[in-house]
């Protein structure tokens, strides 16, 4: 195992101490019995490090959001927390709508 | 607990506005990819703003006043506006302009300015309103009030 891959299964175990290879899988998209093997040695490929990369890098942006809310909570009054929750309600459910799958009636109708 | 109306759940009731129509319509009328349209749809349907009648979707009349409250819920509609704002600065286009100034303006100078955007609104209100394609209608917004208050209010919000 390189230094650089080593210190990155690191990073990733400190970030993440709870992990189950499982969790690991689903985290960084890689197989879980590559993640094992991953784990105990086996070389990394540019994609998988850059999956674990990516995993550690939302895991960071994931922290500064929970805490800007936590402050935005205790500093800010009731008008401007409305506010805020309206404008993520709003960016949740945009995200909703992109996303909802086609029921079978909308399919017929459409064809 | 308000209904959080968005852009595009508006843009759906604005195609219903005249005539009920089918789901294609709708995606003809509003240019939305028609899984969006679909997500809309169930969204409107479930919260009886919209109903389905002959086989078309149209706005039921009906809607209790407490839905109406939500659909006018002041938050939203700020909410809703900056959207717009956020998304016409984001715009590209050399068409697509946002502008702000900030002024002098005596007891003249104010009654002028009221005198054009009145010949402005007058314009708009006048045009022709077509229902072909909402998607190429254009979007303006004008407004402005006293800076010390908007600081202000922006200070105390």
């Amino acid at each position: 195992m390189t230094n650089l891959q080593t210190t990155l299964i690191k990073r990733y175990q400190t970030t993440y101490p709870q992990d189950t290879l499982k969790e690991v899988s689903h985290k960084t998209g890689i197989q879980i019995t590559r993640v094992f093997r991953l784990f105990n040695g086996s070389e990394m490929k540019i994609s998988e490090y850059e999956s674990f990369e990516k995993a550690l890098k939302d895991s960071q942006s994931q922290n500064e959001f929970f805490q800007l809310s936590k402050e935005c909570f205790s500093h800010l009054n009731q008008e401007r927390l409305n506010y805020l929750s309206a404008f993520m309600k709003q960016s949740l459910k945009l995200i909703q709508l992109k996303n909802d799958s086609v029921s079978t009636c909308f399919e017929t109708e459409f064809a | 607990m308000s209904y959080n109306i968005n852009l595009i759940e508006r843009l759906v009731l604005e195609s219903l506005q005249n005539k009920p129509k089918t789901a294609l319509e709708i995606h003809i009328c509003t240019s939305l990819e028609t899984k969006i349209i679909q997500g809309v749809l169930e969204s409107l349907i479930s919260k009886n703003i919209v109903t389905i009648g002959e086989l078309k979707y149209l706005i039921n009349k009906n809607i209790s006043d407490e839905i109406r409250k939500e659909l006018n819920n002041p938050m939203d509609i700020k909410i809703e506006l900056a959207e717009i704002l956020n998304s016409t600065f984001n715009l590209k286009e050399e068409s697509s302009v946002l502008k702000l100034k900030k002024v002098h303006m005596n007891e003249k100078e104010e009654k002028l300015f009221h005198g054009l955007l009145y010949n402005m609104e007058s314009f708009l209100t006048g045009l022709e309103k077509k229902q072909e394609n909402l998607s190429k209608q254009k979007v303006f917004f004008w407004g402005g009030g006293n800076y010390g208050k908007i600081i202000n209010n922006y200070l105390n919000f």
